[in-house]
């Protein structure tokens, strides 16, 4: 089990509770960062601004980045990860509410590990956040750290 | 006596009887007789006698063929014996006009040969006796058909050039090169310029001042010059009346009498001109009002997706939160909840997660409307089969007959169609759901206007009076115990249909099932 802490980019406070709710439901203990915007989700993970005494080579768990958020959205976001060699490894779960065909497609082309539609049946919600802590924090197999990109893979 | 060519009648040619003039010598007689009998011109010798009678005295061998006589059947004979009558009568008297005056009289006749219409002109020639009266006459004919021939076609010629010159709607003159004045020109130039025949002849056709730019005229003066003819150049005119027109300017130089003259032809078409200029404009601003079109509708589905979007993203935001928030109540605050709290919750939770269907139903309906049709061809049946084939994975349970016409296709969007089948087979499916035994059937007739498709069902059906509201969003004849749904599959089903340019319309009576027909243009059927 992946115990690192989990970030989630969310500025919903209500769907920052539900979140936090469906992981204690599913029993995901790991510590949940709540970033509220693209700006402070990248400030966590380059360790800049508030995050300056962070160490930036602890890595997340996994990134829960909802799309649609204030200042830098999450494409954005998710754009200058996979454009860092630090992030570009980073596992990032697109949360989201739409189901946009282009939301989908654009999160994908832009380095997306997954993408999980928030459903408004809060039932669903759990169980779907349960597979992806099961899936990602449990069967899924991490690169190592400090692994080589060999050149030409972005 | 004999024909003249017969060398003992030599003495009788004219100018040689008994050379009362003077005597022809030897070489000139031999070349006399050899003009006699080689030349293509008819000549007789002819006297006159008293009483007014011609007596042939003599023919050449071109007057034997040319007559068609030998000089035996002519030959001291009267003329009338072997020419037609009227001819005859002719020549005597011309003949006798000859005599009495003693000088040369010409004349032409026509005479039909077998060669057609043949014109001769006759020179008869007075020939004086010793002692000085006149008694004989040489007459010479030549068929000079083709010279009048020429004549004539260049008369008609003449006559034709006049009339489509002075008859033409186009404005002609012709100018002399040399001065340019004005030698001809014809009523429709008249009419262009607005002034009378008698105030324009003889003047210089530049004194009218005319062209706007003369440097456009001396170059096609200069043209003209060279030989070079010009052929409808576009050109601006002023008249006298001071109005400008644009105009198709034609122009060559001929020749008349030896001298360079210049032929002039001008169309005006300024109405045709100003006619194209507004249609011109006309299109500019047709263009322009269809782009200003496109941008405000390219505006309005800019918004429209923008607006998708948000309801996509916030509306069901709040959503999320009433259910999880009631789910959370319900889980963590259960035993300080009544059966009718309970229930309140469970109602709220049931509610706010149908109108998260209903969002997401209106962005079906909102992204079928935006979709673009991608054409292909399109199994209908296949895609049938298979929506079937989920459905009885779904409901394992239910007992449904299914018959399908295979090789049913269409030219279409193969997904748009796949989500029209599966709304139109996934209905069929619901309202089968009361009946223990239900039958559904994909086929297809073929009509006047091409395929058409239907999906029909044995289920629950629907009162014809409401037919109306069927294909309309949001519209259920069904109240939500009998038959889940929101109204939304007939609308979604109509709006792919008819993105293909195709009809869709509906049958059924409560109680005996529905039938739902649609076309789609190019329909197929591969058996």
């Amino acid at each position: 089990m992946d115990t690192r802490p989990i970030l989630l980019v969310e500025d919903s406070p209500d769907d920052v509770a539900l979140t936090l709710r469906a992981f204690r439901k599913n029993r995901i203990l790991n510590e949940v960062v709540v970033a509220r915007d693209g700006v402070e989700a990248l400030d966590y993970l380059f360790a800049t601004g508030p995050y300056s005494d962070r160490d930036p080579t602890a890595a997340p768990a996994i990134v829960l980045l909802d799309l649609k958020l204030p200042r830098l959205d999450g494409l954005e976001v998710l754009r200058r990860l996979r454009a860092d060699a630090r992030t570009q490894l980073l596992r990032v779960i697109v949360l989201t509410s739409s189901k946009e065909e282009t939301d989908v497609v654009r999160s994908y082309t832009h380095g997306a590990n997954s993408y999980i539609r928030k459903p408004v049946d809060f039932d669903s919600f759990m169980s779907a956040v349960g597979q992806l802590g099961l899936y990602w924090l449990l069967l899924n197999e991490t690169p190592p750290s400090g692994f080589p990109v060999p050149p030409g893979i972005r | 006596m004999t024909a003249l060519h017969a060398n003992s009648h030599a003495a009788n040619l004219p100018g040689t009887a008994e050379g009362h003039r003077f005597a022809f010598p030897p070489s000139l007689m031999r070349l006399a007789r050899g003009l006699f009998e080689g030349t293509s011109d008819c000549i007789l010798l002819l006297a006159v006698r008293d009483g007014g009678h011609v007596i042939c005295q003599g023919l050449n061998p071109a007057a034997e063929r040319g007559l068609r006589r030998t000089a035996a059947e002519c030959v001291d004979r009267r003329v009338g014996e072997w020419l037609p009558s009227a001819e005859a009568q002719q020549l005597e008297d011309r003949c006798r006009e000859c005599v009495a005056s003693g000088r040369a009289v010409t004349y032409e006749y026509e005479r039909i040969s077998p060669n057609g219409r043949r014109s001769f002109g006759i020179e008869l020639i007075p020939v004086s006796e010793p002692g000085g009266a006149v008694g004989h006459v040489v007459a010479v004919a030549r068929d000079v058909t083709p010279y009048r021939q020429g004549r004539e076609a260049l008369r008609q010629s003449e006559a034709r050039f006049a009339k489509a010159f002075h008859g033409s709607a186009l404005a002609k003159t012709i100018t002399r090169l040399s001065d340019r004045r004005l030698v001809e020109f014809n009523d429709a130039w008249l009419r262009l310029i607005g002034m009378p025949r008698d105030r324009v002849g003889g003047r210089s056709i530049d004194e009218l001042g005319l062209w706007i730019d003369p440097a456009v005229r001396e170059e096609i003066y200069r043209r003209l010059r060279a030989g070079e003819p010009v052929r409808g150049e576009e050109v601006l005119m002023r008249l006298p009346s001071g109005v400008e027109v644009i105009g198709l300017m034609s122009a060559e130089r001929i020749e008349l009498d030896g001298e360079p003259y210049s032929l002039w032809s001008f169309q005006d078409i300024t109405d045709r001109k100003r006619a194209e200029e507004e249609i011109i404009r006309l299109n500019a601003e047709l263009e322009r009002r269809v782009a200003e079109r496109t941008a405000q509708l390219a505006a309005a589905n800019t918004e429209l997706e923008a607006f998708c979007y948000s309801v996509s993203h916030d509306l069901r935001a709040p959503l999320r939160a009433i259910d999880g928030f009631s789910k959370a109540l319900l889980e963590d605050c259960l035993d300080r909840l009544d059966a009718d709290g309970q229930d309140c919750l469970k109602r709220v939770r049931a509610a706010s997660q149908r109108m998260g269907e209903l969002i997401d139903d209106l962005l079906t309906l909102s992204r079928v409307t935006r979709a673009e049709v991608r054409r292909t061809q399109v199994d209908l049946s296949a895609i049938a089969a298979k929506i079937v084939g989920q459905l009885r994975q779904l409901h394992p349970e239910r007992q449904v007959e299914f018959v399908l016409t295979p090789g049913l296709s269409a030219e279409g969007d193969p997904n748009l169609l796949s989500v029209a089948l599966e709304n139109l087979l996934g209905n069929a499916w619901k309202y089968t759901s009361r009946r223990p035994q239900a039958r559904i059937e994909f086929t297809a007739t073929v009509g006047d206007d091409g395929m058409t498709y239907l999906v029909r069902d044995d289920g629950a059906g629907f009162d014809p009076k409401y037919a109306g509201k069927l294909f309309q969003p949001f519209q259920r004849l069904h109240p939500p115990h009998e038959f889940d749904g929101h109204g939304i599959g007939l609308a979604t089903v109509q709006r792919i249909v008819h993105k293909h340019g195709g009809r869709v319309w509906a049958e059924g009576a409560v109680g005996k099932g529905v039938t739902v027909y649609f076309t789609l243009p190019a329909g197929l059927w591969h058996v």
